[in-house]
């Protein structure tokens, strides 16, 4: 019989779940703390580009690990579900700690929301009709997200993307760390 | 009809297929349904925000609107998308060893992290079709990769 992936699939998505959290509360409390401006939305100087796709590694973090950790071989097919796995418990996780830190910083989301919305009202390159209906767009929007529907909605969505994301990086994972050929 | 291809892990490959369409059809963002992009509030953008900075300077537009992911990004997923429907051809045309195309991988890995170096440490400046265009390399070796666990080339020697 195989020894459990659980565990690998647990601490990786942990990781994942705390990199990609982290990275995003970061990005919230720069917008959050900064005037309204265009230069909000143009965030690049925070969200350097190797932060692209840390959300993918989850499914090679967890192949390598249960590989490693029994050394053994398996199929691509195991490979996909260890990275499905790791992807949605990383959504669930990630949803989880920012409720907590909601919790912790009650204002932080509508300060967040504030400051883009104050960024959209300043931009003169959008049309004034069109402008109106994304700002109510925006605010319907934002009210959507902190409701529990909301929450639930954006943990649903997340753990769908992540983990098929994380599928397709488990199967990469499997063929490079477990893969019994050459 | 024989066309010498042995397709194996069907139920996978359909799963990667489909998955891999319906992620470039949301990272191609709201503006391929004509609608306005609305960073952080468009469901394609809380598709990708774990995935993706989404910075607005580094995307392409569609429609006038901002696709859900960065020029990168968009150029992994189409490829990757693409790949996947051109690995039968891949196999039939040539029988490549894995290390190979895990060098391949590889080698588009660490071209893709020079580039994000150097333009961060201002020794040169990509653009959004530069970096669409490494970003679509490590794609498409992604699928490339595990071509041969989908199709196997009859009658030829391991």
């Amino acid at each position: 019989m195989k020894p459990s992936y659980w565990p690998s699939v647990i601490q990786a998505a942990i990781i994942v779940a705390v990199v990609t959290t982290v990275v995003g509360l970061g990005l919230v409390y720069y917008v959050a703390g900064s005037e309204p401006s265009m230069g909000v939305m143009m965030i690049s100087g925070l969200t350097i580009p190797i932060t692209c796709l840390i959300g993918l590694i989850g499914g090679i973090l967890a192949t390598r690990s249960y590989a490693k950790a029994f050394d053994i071989t398996f199929p691509i097919g195991t490979g996909a579900q260890i990275g499905l796995f790791t992807g949605i418990i990383a959504a669930v996780v990630g949803g989880i700690i920012g409720q907590i830190w909601n919790l912790v910083d009650p204002s932080l989301m509508e300060r967040f929301a504030d400051t883009m919305i104050g960024a959209f009202e300043m931009n003169d390159q959008i049309p004034e009709a069109q402008k109106d209906e994304i700002i109510t767009s925006m605010e319907e929007g934002f009210e959507d997200q902190s409701s529990m529907g909301g929450i639930l909605k954006g943990i649903a969505i997340n753990a769908g993307v992540l983990g098929f994301v994380n599928l397709l990086s488990g199967m990469v994972g499997a063929k490079i760390f477990a893969s019994e050929e050459e | 009809m024989n066309l010498g291809l042995e397709f194996q892990n069907r139920a996978l490959y359909t799963i990667v297929f489909v998955g891999s369409f319906f992620l470039v059809i949301i990272a191609l963002g709201p503006g391929l349904f004509g609608n306005p992009s609305i960073p952080y509030v468009s469901f394609q953008f809380e598709a990708f925000h774990f995935l993706c900075h989404q910075d607005p300077l580094r995307s392409f537009t569609l429609n006038n609107s901002q696709m859900a992911v960065c020029a990168r990004c968009i150029g992994i997923y189409g490829a990757f998308f693409t790949g996947v429907i051109l690995m039968p051809f891949l196999v039939l045309i040539k029988k490549v060893k894995f290390r190979y195309y895990f060098r391949f991988l590889i080698g588009t890995i660490i071209l893709n992290f020079i580039d994000v170096l150097g333009n961060q440490f201002e020794f040169w400046t990509n653009t959004n079709e530069s970096r669409f265009l490494l970003g679509s390399l490590f794609g498409l070796s992604s699928a490339i990769l595990l071509s041969n666990e989908f199709f196997k080339k009859l009658n030829t020697e391991d």
